[in-house]
């Protein structure tokens, strides 16, 4: 086979070579000063951009549409969510308003708001439910009169267990909850009163079954100054501490939103970086060691790769500027490509020098010879970096930038400061005998050239397997996936998103209510929407009939719903009297099986409670029955208290509404936010994209995370489809340049496609799904694979005489160890916690084994039988 | 003299026969001095003479037609009016029965009126409070408003029990589950059963 390259190149590589050869100190001193310089500005002045948001460019219309709601609504953007559950609704709403005291008066934060709760829902919470749930209220208060009537004329100890007693007697005293749902709450009072603990008793549970706020508190919280997200989230941590808001009190509050997911996404991110970089550099280490078989060259190749990566780093400040949470795997990919052009440098050199050449000639020879194709390498790689540039995913145009260009600077340190350093100290000679290759390697590896047809059948046939599933690879449309799993923020998001309050909806701007009213009207006819809110929505429907019924309600339920009802003090004697009473009524109590066993169990429990007591001194008593006394009955005066309010409520116009709900919904330059929340649950991909495309269809300048969720990925996809498809055309272009040879190209490209769809048709069988992170993957590895085959390529039209497989050279054993090295750095991105660095990590090391294998397998299979051709 | 003027103003204003201006406390008393004057009777009265005597006392002293409404207040829209007057009328009559049927011997029992309040609404509060010869006190309330023909109770809270609380639950589950027919049937079962007992 005779070479077409053309002469100059190797001409020019040579000469240069010469010349650093010749001043190898001076270079090395160079670059010394240059790595340092470009070190101490790159610490100085990398910035990280944390921002998910500026991964996509500002120009794509969703995105102007998603920043024009975040500019007419600033507080709703960038915030803390706190979020209280497991709790009573007493205790829920005692925390909710504690933190949301507390935070308010702390000037780290300007805004603190909570929707649904508050003292104006307070007040008009009955005005906004259903009316028929409206009816079951009221019917369920009604029913429950008698027993509130009597218990506030006498709200003591005496006073509730008089009236249990009477209800465990006479059948006829209707009680308004079941014997059994009270039985239990109070022997579990009883018991941790007895032990001194204060386990209060939920009355809103017991009366309102349902908690009108679906068991959850949502506290937003806007810290001041946007640059100190970290030390605003330790913050809130802290009061929440502080506040006691914890399980040993009764309540939980975790928190989510923006800032704390970014936060812990940032985290895992930079973790994953730092980890993946230097565990790839040890295994790159060890592989340099076991191919090299010199300390010397080990030194040097790391050398030169830790100075290619100071210089890209030093780049990338000039170039860029900044690092985002994409460009900040540079490190990782620099390194695992960076080493091959080391690796095959030092392994060509070796084979020179073992072969009898003086090392001065056969560095001269590899630069100049094997430095084309390390050129050719280069360029084709960089072609895959470069090819996501010019699209609008900004994340991967930037690290496209910076691994791009530092693929070329690694170029240049190798054919520049590599053979410096060889040149000065060089390897001292040793045995190079290579050692026999295991049998079924060498069986392997002969494969192709022994049986070429077969090959190229079994080449054909998986190609098309490959093909077929190329239709059911699939993108991820849902960055949420990308999220470390295992924080806090994340799962309560994903309790969130299981729930009915979802936290994905979208946002439609409008300039008049009449506007706010005919979207409304349109958006409530797609049967994908659940839920349409605007400020209009908090104006409760059908007041009129509403008003009434509470006007009745009021006039029914009498005095019996103080404003201010007041404990009556402990009264020992009468108390532990009607404790006793209690207890032999319960003992007595002839009802269901399971009624009477619940009566009996808590009628122990009040004895084991009163016990203790009849022999103590009369502080004690009044401790114990206080503690009891509150913890049964310190409910009570706030329960009455906003059912005294709720049940004077006056009409709630437009202009009622507080301020702080105004201004969440209405902006100050006067634009009407409109909510659409969605019908199932959008972490399922095909639910997010229906949900997506029917609110655009029915309001095309709708936004808001879905929509941009989908829109998001879509551009990501056409960046793919286009980087990917650019790549592949500049790199057969190339290959067609510096090649001069149609059949080569094919040669070089046969094994890429083939390797294309197998890598398709394996991720489509484990479910390996392209995200907003691996997608730079693929035109990546296109540039990389291709390398393989170009060196493999070169070796075939270098062969010595008599030589069939290329593969089965010292070339071969190069391609494989720096091959190697490159898998041991993408594997090593498979450490990192960043669910997206972890799946790039995974797509790289799957491609680039498929990629190796097929190139190895195939490429000799496709070379024209061994003739008495012999390279020039 | 100028006052001279308005003597014979003056004169007018306090011949003008004083109206029985009826205010909330003597609605109640008046109403209570019948129950403790069925009571003293005893059994010199049949039940159906206190019940004709109780009548016209019920008829002033409660104001039915807005109780029935109220008690009966998620299905009023729904009646005609042919209903509406029936259930007043049903009401009216259970409510002159039990009146009957638990205010019929005296046991030395004395009503006392006491203070009146203001309730939101321009509604008063008249308490009062019956004692039995020997044993706790029992508290009345009295929720009345201003009707054209005077002060009216609207609801009677006993012993902390509202009357129109318990009505209106019982009432409107019993129409859920049996319709106005049911109710009007189970209440006039129950009037029934109340005069049986009564003697």
């Amino acid at each position: 086979m005779t070479s077409h390259t053309p002469p100059i190149v190797t001409r020019a590589l040579t000469a240069w070579t010469r010349t650093v050869q010749r001043h190898a100190m001076a270079v090395i001193l160079a670059f010394a000063a240059l790595t340092a310089l470009a070190g101490g500005y790159a610490a100085k002045h990398l910035e990280i951009d944390a921002d998910p948001a500026s991964l996509l460019s500002r120009d794509l219309p969703w995105r102007r549409a998603e920043i024009a709601v975040a500019k007419a609504f600033p507080d709703q953007e960038k915030t803390i969510v706190a979020v209280i559950d497991q709790a009573t609704p007493e205790q829920a709403d005692a925390a909710l308003a504690a933190l949301s005291r507390t935070l308010s008066a702390d000037p780290a934060f300007s805004k603190v708001y909570s929707m649904g709760s508050g003292e104006f829902f307070e007040r008009n919470a009955l005005l906004y439910l259903d009316p028929p749930q409206l009816d079951d209220l009221i019917t369920g208060l009604e029913t429950a009169q008698p027993f509130l009537g009597r218990l506030t004329d006498d709200p003591s100890l005496a006073g509730l267990f008089g009236l249990l007693s009477q209800a465990m007697s006479q059948t006829a005293v209707d009680l308004p909850f079941d014997l059994a749902r009270i039985t239990a709450p109070i022997a579990q009072t009883l018991d941790a009163a007895a032990q001194g603990r204060s386990q209060p008793l939920s009355w809103q549970s017991l009366m309102m079954p349902t908690d009108l706020s679906g068991g959850m508190r949502f506290l937003t919280i806007k810290p001041r100054d946007p640059s100190a997200d970290r030390a605003a989230v330790q913050r809130v941590r802290d009061t929440i501490a502080r506040l006691q808001l914890d399980p040993a009190h009764g309540v939980r509050v975790r928190l989510t939103g923006e800032i704390p997911m970014w936060l812990d996404e940032m985290g895992s991110a930079f973790d994953g970086a730092i980890v993946s970089a230097l565990a790839s550099l040890l295994l790159v280490a060890g592989f340099l060691y076991a191919g090299l078989r010199s300390l010397r060259m080990v030194a040097s190749c790391l050398i030169a790769l830790l100075a290619g990566l100071v210089l890209t780093a030093g780049f990338a400040v000039v170039g860029v500027g900044r690092l985002n949470l994409i460009s900040v795997a540079f490190a990782t990919l620099y390194i695992g490509i960076a080493i091959d052009y080391g690796v095959q440098f030092g392994m060509r050199y070796r084979e020179l020098a073992a072969g009898g050449q003086s090392s001065h000639d056969a560095l001269t020879r590899t630069g100049g010879e094997f430095g084309e194709a390390l050129l050719l390498c280069a360029l084709t790689t960089l072609v895959g970096f470069y090819a996501f540039i010019p699209t609008s995913y900004r994340g991967v145009a930037e690290l496209g930038v910076i691994a791009g260009t530092g693929i070329l600077i690694g170029l240049f340190t190798s054919l520049t400061l590599l053979p410096a350093l060889i040149e000065r100290w060089p390897p001292r000679p040793e045995s190079t005998k290579a050692r026999p290759l295991p049998a079924f390697v060498t069986w392997i590896g002969d494969l192709p050239v022994r049986r070429p047809r077969q090959v190229r059948i079994a080449t054909a046939v998986l190609a098309l397997a490959g093909l077929a599933a190329l239709p059911w690879v699939r993108f991820d449309y849902n960055p949420m996936h990308l999220k470390p799993p295992h924080t806090e923020s994340l799962a309560v998001y994903d309790d969130l998103m299981a729930g009915s309050e979802s936290p994905l909806s979208a946002t439609v701007l409008a300039k008049s209510p009449e506007e706010v009213a005919a979207i409304a009207q349109k958006l409530r006819g797609v049967p994908e929407v659940r839920r349409v809110l605007s400020l209009q929505s908090f104006v409760p429907q059908d007041q009129d009939d509403k008003l009434a019924a509470l006007a009745t309600l009021n006039l029914s339920l009498g005095l019996g719903i103080p404003e201010n009802l007041a404990l009556k003090p402990v009264d020992a004697a009468r108390d532990l009297a009607a404790l006793r009473d209690f207890a032999s009524a319960a003992q007595a109590y002839r009802g269901k099986p399971e009624d009477q066993a619940a009566a009996a169990q808590l009628a122990a429990r009040v004895d084991a409670f009163v016990a203790p007591l009849a022999k103590a001194d009369a502080a004690t008593q009044a401790h114990q029955l206080t503690l009891l006394r509150d913890a049964l009955l310190g409910g009570m005066p706030k329960l009455m208290q906003r059912l005294h309010r709720a049940l004077n409520a006056q009409p709630v116009t437009l202009a009622d509404l507080p301020a702080d709900l105004k201004a969440q919904w209405l902006s100050v330059d006067g634009q009407y936010k409109i909510d659409v929340a969605p019908r199932d649950n959008l972490n399922d991909d095909a639910h997010l994209i229906r949900f997506a495309e029917a609110v655009q269809a029915a309001v095309p300048q709708a936004t808001g995370a879905p929509i941009a969720y989908v829109a998001g990925a879509r551009t990501v996809m056409g960046a793919f489809t286009q980087a990917f498809v650019s790549a592949f055309v500049l790199i057969v272009i190339l290959l067609l340049v510096l090649l001069r040879s149609v059949k080569d190209t094919l040669r070089t490209l046969v094994p890429l496609v083939l390797g294309s769809l197998l890598l398709a048709g394996i991720s489509v069988l484990i479910d390996l799904r392209l995200n907003f992170a691996n997608v730079i993957a693929l035109p990546l590895l296109l540039g990389i694979g291709v390398d393989i085959g170009v060196v493999i390529l070169w070796r075939a039209r270098h062969a010595a005489a008599g030589e069939r497989n290329p593969v089965m050279t010292s070339t071969g054993a190069a391609v494989a160890v720096s091959a190697l090295t490159t898998l041991t750095s993408f594997a090593s991105l498979m450490l990192s916690a960043h669910r997206g660095m972890a799946s790039m990590g995974l797509l790289l090391t799957l491609g680039l084994l498929l990629y190796l294998a097929c190139t190895f397998i195939v490429l000799p299979s496709l070379l024209p039988a061994r003739g008495a051709n012999s390279a020039s | 003299m100028r006052l001279a003027r308005f003597l014979p103003l003056l004169a007018l204003l306090t011949l003008t026969p004083a109206r029985a201006e009826s205010t909330p406390a003597s609605v109640v008393n008046a109403f209570q001095n019948l129950l403790l004057d069925n009571m003293h009777q005893g059994a010199a009265q049949s039940c159906d003479t206190r019940q004709q005597r109780l009548l016209p006392s019920v008829e002033n002293t409660f104001d039915l037609p807005y109780l029935a409404q109220h008690i009966l207040r998620p299905h009023w829209a729904e009646l005609n009016d042919a209903q509406k007057s029936q259930f007043t009328e049903t009401l009216q009559d259970m409510v002159v029965a039990t009146y009957a049927s638990q205010f019929a011997r005296s046991g030395g029992e004395t009503f006392t009126t006491l203070d009146t309040d203001d309730m939101a609404g321009n509604l008063r509060v008249v308490h009062a409070r019956l004692e039995p010869k020997s044993g706790d006190p029992v508290r009345f309330d009295y929720v009345m408003h201003e009707t054209p023909k005077g002060w009216r109770v609207i609801n009677v809270i006993a012993a902390g029990v509202s009357d129109l609380a318990l009505r209106s639950a019982q009432y409107n589950r019993v129409i859920k589950d049996k319709g106005f027919d049911g109710l009007i049937g189970q209440i006039r079962e129950k009037t029934a059963q109340t005069k049986t007992s009564c003697s």
